[in-house]
Parts: structure tokens; sequence; C-alpha cells
């Protein structure tokens, strides 16, 4: 059967070895040819025949906080399956299995292995610039928490403001779409939840990179909206995001708001995210926080990060401080290395460590 | 008027009708194209940017837009992007692994111009660019976009 794998041209060797070793461990189905089956690596398994595609990413993370046992965790393992079927819809689903094999002093198990429908939806393009869709998806409010995946985040530890100020899942209906500013662009995104009567696990999901106990990642009721403009070629964006909310165990009207940018420039990206949480009935005190974060390249495709940020939870009462610093390398775009070392002052939310990570897209 | 004068003004105007009697697009530069029964008529650089960073994925109507890419090593496809986004290809990766995160897949690639006329023809939707020099009738030029390329040869 003729190949079907395609590399990147010009790579220089260990990459190269890299991304060849990943393609070889992608087996093309036997009626690929009847399919017209297309690999890329990082940009998934086309069957243009049948209007499919198979993608995903995956990682593999290391930890060795103060605080706890050290331990080798192969943490994501996530399929999009993406169908196509006439040029307005789309039909997307993110199936995820985490910890499908842990190592750590006591052996290795696959004894806690998750598996979550991440996301769910269909999209309707009801015009050029408006679409309309249903189902389980990210909660567009900030910037990280809609492209948290291992592979895309330059660091392995994830920002509290980016899982505790909101929950990262909405169960509904939005709109979203870009319109033309000149020669700048605005995404737009409503949404509206009702996951307490959508979201047939309403209530379990737990925080991706946070022990939180008491605190609930789950909407039962929600509506909000974001505004992103980008500027400067797209070097640049500034958004603003607004949700009203009641969880699922924490009854009672609260209200969000974040802001967060971007820059890029030269070798340099500035970045930050802050939001501010009125608790409501839920609490007398509010939830507020934020992170500053700047990454240089240092040479090639080696990156080095540093981050400060902090968050005070009025929920659990509690106030974290954290600075991070970190080398990311990107041998190939879908493919991410990264070592890194977090200071915090809350062993519960913020432990102390290091983490590294191998994660790509495939 | 002198005569070298005189003969010098009929050299221009016959280099004027010259001009006249070539095909309408100018020889340089990169011509934006779709087939001809392709349901858009214009476009400006920031539509041009939307279709191909897959931001705008249908018509009005509701037509599937289909851009098409050169290999990211050509060197039509780095004046193309320099031209639109500002940016060399590699630039976007970040943005397409993004977008892929979102299940939207970058451009379709091609690896010659000849490949991207025929594809561009046979395909509904599609929307391609080649030097200006290289468009023939299989294609309607729905754009002109100003850019210095070494020459007229295929870009592979």
């Amino acid at each position: 059967m003729r190949s079907m794998l395609r590399l990147p041209a010009r790579l220089p060797a260990l990459p190269r070895v890299l991304a060849a070793a990943i393609a070889a461990c992608a087996p093309l189905p036997a009626a690929a040819d009847v399919f017209g089956a297309r690999y890329a690596y990082g940009q998934g398994l086309q069957l243009p025949a049948l209007d499919l595609t198979f993608a995903g990413y995956a990682a593999l993370r290391a930890q060795n906080p103060q605080q706890a046992d050290a331990r080798l965790d192969l943490r994501d393992f996530s399929v999009f399956v993406i169908w196509q079927p006439a040029p307005r819809w789309q039909l997307f689903s993110e199936i995820e299995a985490e910890h499908l094999l842990i190592a750590d002093d006591r052996g290795v198990s696959g004894h806690d292995i998750e598996v979550d429908v991440e996301r769910l939806y269909v999209d309707f393009d009801v015009t050029a610039n408006l679409t309309l869709r249903i189902g389980r998806y990210l909660t567009p409010f900030g910037r990280w928490n809609q492209i948290h995946a291992e592979p895309l985040v330059w660091t392995t530890t994830r920002p509290l403001v980016t899982q505790l100020a909101i929950p990262d899942h909405g169960s509904g209906v939005a709109v979203l779409g870009t319109l033309q500013m000149g020669d700048d662009t605005l995404d737009y995104t409503l949404f509206a939840d009702d996951g307490a009567d959508l979201d047939p696990v309403n209530g379990e999901a737990d925080f991706e990179d946070v022990v939180a106990p008491g605190l609930s990642n789950d909407f039962r009721h929600a509506g909000g909206g974001q505004l992103r403009y980008h500027f400067l070629d797209d070097r640049a964006e500034l958004a603003a995001s607004i949700a009203a909310f009641d969880m699922t165990a924490q009854r009672g009207m609260q209200v969000a708001f974040g802001v967060d940018g971007l820059l890029r420039w030269q070798r340099l990206e500035l970045s930050g995210e802050f939001a501010f949480r009125d608790n409501g009935g839920a609490g007398d005190d509010d939830d507020f926080g934020g992170f500053a974060q700047a990454v240089v390249r240092l040479v090639g495709q080696v990156h080095g990060i540093g981050r400060a940020e902090h968050y005070h939870s009025g929920l659990l009462d509690r106030d974290a401080f954290r600075a991070t610093l970190g080398l990311s390398w990107r041998p190939l775009p879908p493919l991410n290395l990264k070592l890194e070392y977090s200071a915090g002052d809350d062993p519960l939310l913020v432990p102390d460590g290091v983490q590294m990570s191998v994660s790509t897209l495939f | 008027m002198s005569r070298p004068r005189r003969l010098g003004l009929v050299c221009w105007l016959l280099a004027l009708l010259a001009v006249g009697t070539c095909p309408a697009v100018a020889d340089d530069g990169i011509a934006v194209i779709v087939a001809p029964e392709h349901p858009l008529l214009s476009l400006d650089r920031r539509g041009l940017a939307a279709i191909f960073k897959r931001k705008q994925r249908v018509t009005a109507a509701g037509a599937a837009l289909v851009p098409v890419n050169l290999p990211a090593s050509a060197a039509l496809r780095i004046a193309f992007s320099r031209a639109v986004f500002a940016q060399d290809p590699a630039g976007l990766d970040t943005y397409w692994n993004e977008r892929y995160f979102h299940g939207i897949a970058p451009p379709h690639v091609v690896n010659s111009i000849e490949a991207m006329l025929r594809f561009v023809a046979a395909t509904p939707g599609a929307i391609g660019y080649v030097p200006a020099c290289r468009v023939d009738a299989r294609v309607r030029v729905l754009l002109l976009i100003p850019a210095a390329l070494d020459d007229c040869r295929p870009a592979r």
C-alpha cells in the first residue's frame, strides 16, 4: 500500500527521527486507499470520502512535588472525531482518557483511569459570521481554558485563575463568530448553559490540575459571553468575559468578570488573565486573582517561561501565590517538551515542585 | 516637435496598444484565483485572510469555501503569507495548533502551481493563488496582490 504519511520536508535530525517514530506509531487501516485517507503528523487522519477526521493529543507528565511522591503519569490521551457531512455542519467530539498509566514508588498501575466526554457539540454556520453551537463545550471565559491542552500551553502547571474562577465546561447553546473591524477582527461568543438538565454527570466534574475539596466545577445554569479583539496583524489580543451562573455545589447566583491579553513581539510573548467572581449567596467573601506570564525564545525553538500568579478563594478561605520558571522545547510544531519549577505558599492549592512533560498533537 | 521625439511618441503609443491586447491581469504579483463559476465575485485582503485562516468557512449563501495552499517552503506561499498575514507560514504554527484543538484543519496543500490550477478549477468552492503570469482560462482572478516575485517559474 502506498504510504500516506507526510512529514515536514526540512527538519533537523533529532526532530525528524521523533516525528518519524510518532508517525510510524499510527498505522493506517487496510481500507486507507478506499477512503482516500491522509495522515499528517499534528493534523490527524483525514478520511475525505467519509467526511471524517480523527485527531487528538497525548501528554506524559513527570512530577516531583515536595509534599508528595514523585510519579510518572500518562495523564491525557484525547481523541477528537470530527464529522463534516455538509459545508455548514460539523460534529465535534473529544473523548479523553486520563491517568492511563501511573508509575510511582509503589509500582505501575492503571487503576485511576478516568474517561470523560470533554466536548461534544454540533456547529451550524448560520451565516458567514455566525455559528450556532449546541452541546458540551469549553466555557468561553479567559484564553487558557479554551486552549488548555498540554501541547498548546507553555507550562505543565495551570494557573489557578483559569481553573477556579469558573467551571471549565458548559452544556447548552452558544453563538459565536468573527467580525471584521478595519484591519482588526473581533471574535464574539455568547453562551447559555443548562447543565443541570443536559449534563448526565452534572456535579461530578473535578478540576484539571488542582485539589480543591468542596468546590464545584459544574454549572447548574449559566449565561455569559466573551469579546476578543485581535490587532497588530493578529500579534496582539485583548478580551473581556462575563458570566452569571449558579453552581451544583454552591447554590445562589454568582457573577464573574474577566479580562485577558496577549502580545507577541519578535522573540517575546507577554500574556495575562485576571478574574473577579462575586460569590453572591454562596459565600461572604469573593474570589479574585490572575497571572502575568512572559515567554522568550532563547535559541531555536527553546523558550524560557516566567510566570507569577495570585488567587484568593473566598469559598475556600485561602490565598495563594505561586511563581513558576520553566523551559519549553518545540522541536516540531505539534510536539512540546517542558521542564519547570514552581514555588508556592499554599501546599494544597499551589504545591512546590518540579514537573516535566512530553506532549504531542497527533 | 522634433523627428526623434515624434518617433519616441509613436513607439510609446505602439507599446500601449501592445499592452492593451494582453490579458486584463498584470503579469506580476500574486493572483488569487477561483473557478469561473465560484460564488464569490470580489474579495479584499481582509476577507482573504479570514478565509485562509478558516475563520470564514462558508459564503453568505452557505456555500463552502475551500482555501488551498502551496507547501510552507514554497517561495510563493511565503510571499502570499507575508502579503496577507504579515508573517511567514511558520509564524502561524501556533495559530493552527490552537485551531486544530477546535477541530479546524489548515487549508489543503497542493504541491505545484499546476496542481493548484487544476484543484481550484475542479473543486467547488476552492480558492487558491498562483503567480499572475500563470493565470489561464481554467480560473478567474478574484484579487491581485502586489508582490515582488523573483520570476515566473512555477514555485515548488
